[in-house]
């Protein structure tokens, strides 16, 4: 289905140079500087998988999700979809994937969405009963019954983000790429759009790549998990597995009255937020038990309130990616 | 059938182009009154300069029917294809325009088509009537003439398209600079005879603008249209336009593939 053997892409940057007279010096002799967004990624994705494509900003997300919908060649390595080398058959590729980009949006901005759906219709050469058939199935389940024959502009961001859901999903392909679908969406919105994910996947088995900051998306909706750190892959597996492996991790989320010097401990990390008179404890049960973490916080800070949080996909990867 | 399929998807296109002319009314008819407004001044100032009978070789009613004709012409093969891409360039939902199945330049053709079927027929074609009625116009006798003319504007609007579309490609390297495509545009204004008609231009400028192809764009075809050229040399003037044809396109496909291979290589 999805193949990414060593895949790299590299930018070149231009260096802009602060000052005058170096700006005026830029227009001869540029400086560059190579970024390498993607470095070395592969990966193997069957049909049906839903898979969390997880990673800081600037990890190299977006970057492979251009890739694998043909906008972008990479500089070197091999990638198919669908047996389609993507950048090489771009318009081929595009029938057989859809794809939403949660910053960018595909409807006609001052066009009813229906007439965005129409004009995918014929884009993509959809028959009759098919679109028919789709468009009254996810106006049911996105709910786009009351604003499908309004203009795109006057759309809440929720709306947009379901008629662009619904968009992408209109010709029925058999793999999708979410880029951050749930993105400034409210816990309403976000519930409805990881249900329609699920629901497609199990009626049609269309094959999900999800890439989103969101840590409860990829805990409701992905069976597996990548995780991507400065262009290179840091973990692929099974999310169970990755709870796992990573320990029993929890949060001491804890208010105190004044800041301490406290020396970090190899049992746990403490992150210390100054402005609110917060400190995070991050711990793992197998090298220090709740009860103990609590009391070392309690002994060392004078603390106004507590809370725990058990370990979840968030925590751990803040704890990956923090250290 | 695989035939109708593409007629029917460049219909849609066609449409949704010209719905979205359709969405900003005050705005389109604004565009219009002060469109006009500045037609009737040229109309004024060209009869007063002229008056009653020929001077410099023309009639006002010739001048007149070349004007109107420019007016409807230039509205009706306008293309924005190339501040279009400027602009999807600039803000990177160039990557969304990618995703769909279809090459860019069908996309934008065809856009444009709607935009321009609402502009040239919907709003000035109307008002040109009203004003050819008060004023008076010339129209050929020749029916042959009319087949010409017909060709020839075609062949021009796809030169039109082609020129702007490749002209807009450019930005890709010249992200910065808007002036470049603005140079371009005026250059472009006064060889092809749509500030002032070209048998009224100083002979170098005519005589240059033999080796251009700007004079194909419109020109050429109301020179013929309102008896400023002969029909012996329209054939000559078609094999023209056919060379320059072939000349943007393969210009347009050389600078298109470098366009899309520094696109896709930089990220949209």
């Amino acid at each position: 289905m999805i193949d990414v053997k060593e895949l790299y892409k590299e930018f070149k940057v231009f260096q802009r140079p602060d000052g005058v007279w170096a700006s005026v010096k830029s227009i001869f002799h540029r400086e560059y500087s190579i970024i390498k967004a993607v470095n070395g990624v592969s990966f193997h994705i069957d049909n049906g998988e839903i898979v969390g494509y997880v990673g800081m900003n600037g990890a190299g997300k977006s970057t492979t999700i251009k890739m694998l919908s043909g906008i972008l060649v990479p500089s070197s390595g091999s990638l198919t979809v669908n047996g389609i080398i993507p950048y090489k058959n771009r318009v081929a590729n595009a029938k057989n994937i859809g794809v939403v980009f949660g910053q960018r949006s595909q409807l006609y901005w001052d066009l009813p969405v229906i007439d965005s759906f129409m004009l995918h219709k014929r884009l993509y050469d959809i028959p009759n009963d098919v679109y028919a058939e789709n468009v009254k199935h996810f106006t049911d389940i996105l709910q786009l019954g009351n604003f499908i024959h309004q203009p795109v502009r006057q759309l809440s961001l929720g709306q947009k983000m379901r008629a662009n859901i619904a968009i992408s999903l209109i010709h029925n392909p058999p793999v999708v790429f979410l880029d951050e679908p749930t993105i400034g969406l409210d816990i309403v919105a976000k519930a409805a759009i990881r249900d329609f994910i699920l629901e497609i996947n199990k009626q049609r088995g269309t094959t999900f790549i999800l890439t989103t900051h969101d840590m409860n998306d990829i805990e409701h909706v992905c069976q597996r998990l990548i995780l991507i750190d400065k262009g290179e892959i840091r973990y692929d597996g099974s999310l169970n597995n990755f709870k796992q492996s990573y320990g029993e991790k929890y949060i001491l989320t804890c208010q105190i009255k004044e800041f301490k010097a406290v020396p970090q401990s190899e049992l746990f990390y403490i992150e210390e937020k100054t402005d609110e008179k917060k400190i995070l404890l991050f711990g793992d049960k197998s090298k220090i038990s709740v009860s103990d973490a609590v009391n070392y916080v309690m002994k060392a800070y004078e603390v106004v309130d507590i809370s725990i949080q058990e370990s979840n996909i968030e925590s751990i990867l803040r704890q990956i990616f923090t250290q | 059938m695989k035939v109708k399929k593409k007629l029917h998807l460049w219909y849609t296109l066609t449409a949704t182009g010209l719905k979205t002319r359709t969405i900003y009314r005050a705005s389109a008819w604004m565009a219009s009154f002060w469109g006009m407004v500045t037609f009737l001044i040229q109309i004024l100032i060209w009869r007063s300069l002229l008056g009653a009978g020929a001077r410099f070789g023309t009639t006002f009613e010739e001048m007149l029917t070349y004007l109107m004709l420019t007016q409807i012409i230039v509205f009706l093969i306008n293309s924005s294809a190339g501040l279009q891409i400027r602009a999807l360039v600039r803000t990177g939902d160039i990557s969304v325009y990618l995703l769909r199945p279809i090459n860019l330049k069908t996309l934008l053709f065809f856009d444009d088509l709607g935009k321009n079927i609402f502009q040239a027929i919907v709003v000035t074609l109307p008002i040109c009537a009203v004003l050819a009625a008060y004023f008076g116009v010339v129209l050929p006798q020749d029916p042959l003439v009319y087949l010409y003319v017909s060709i020839m504007l075609l062949n021009g609007m796809a030169m039109l398209f082609l020129y702007r579309y490749t002209l807009g490609l450019v930005s890709f390297w010249f992200v910065e600079n808007p002036f470049i495509e603005w140079h371009f545009q005026n250059i472009e204004s006064i060889f092809s005879g749509a500030v002032l008609p070209l048998w009224l231009c100083p002979a170098w400028l005519a005589a240059l603008s033999q080796y251009l192809p700007f004079r194909y764009f419109t020109y050429e075809p109301l020179a013929l249209f309102v008896g400023k050229s002969e029909l012996s040399v329209a054939n000559n003037i078609l094999i023209h336009q056919y060379i320059w044809l072939a000349a943007l396109f393969a210009l347009e496909r050389l600078v298109s593939t470098r366009a899309m291979r520094k696109l896709t290589l930089q990220g949209g």
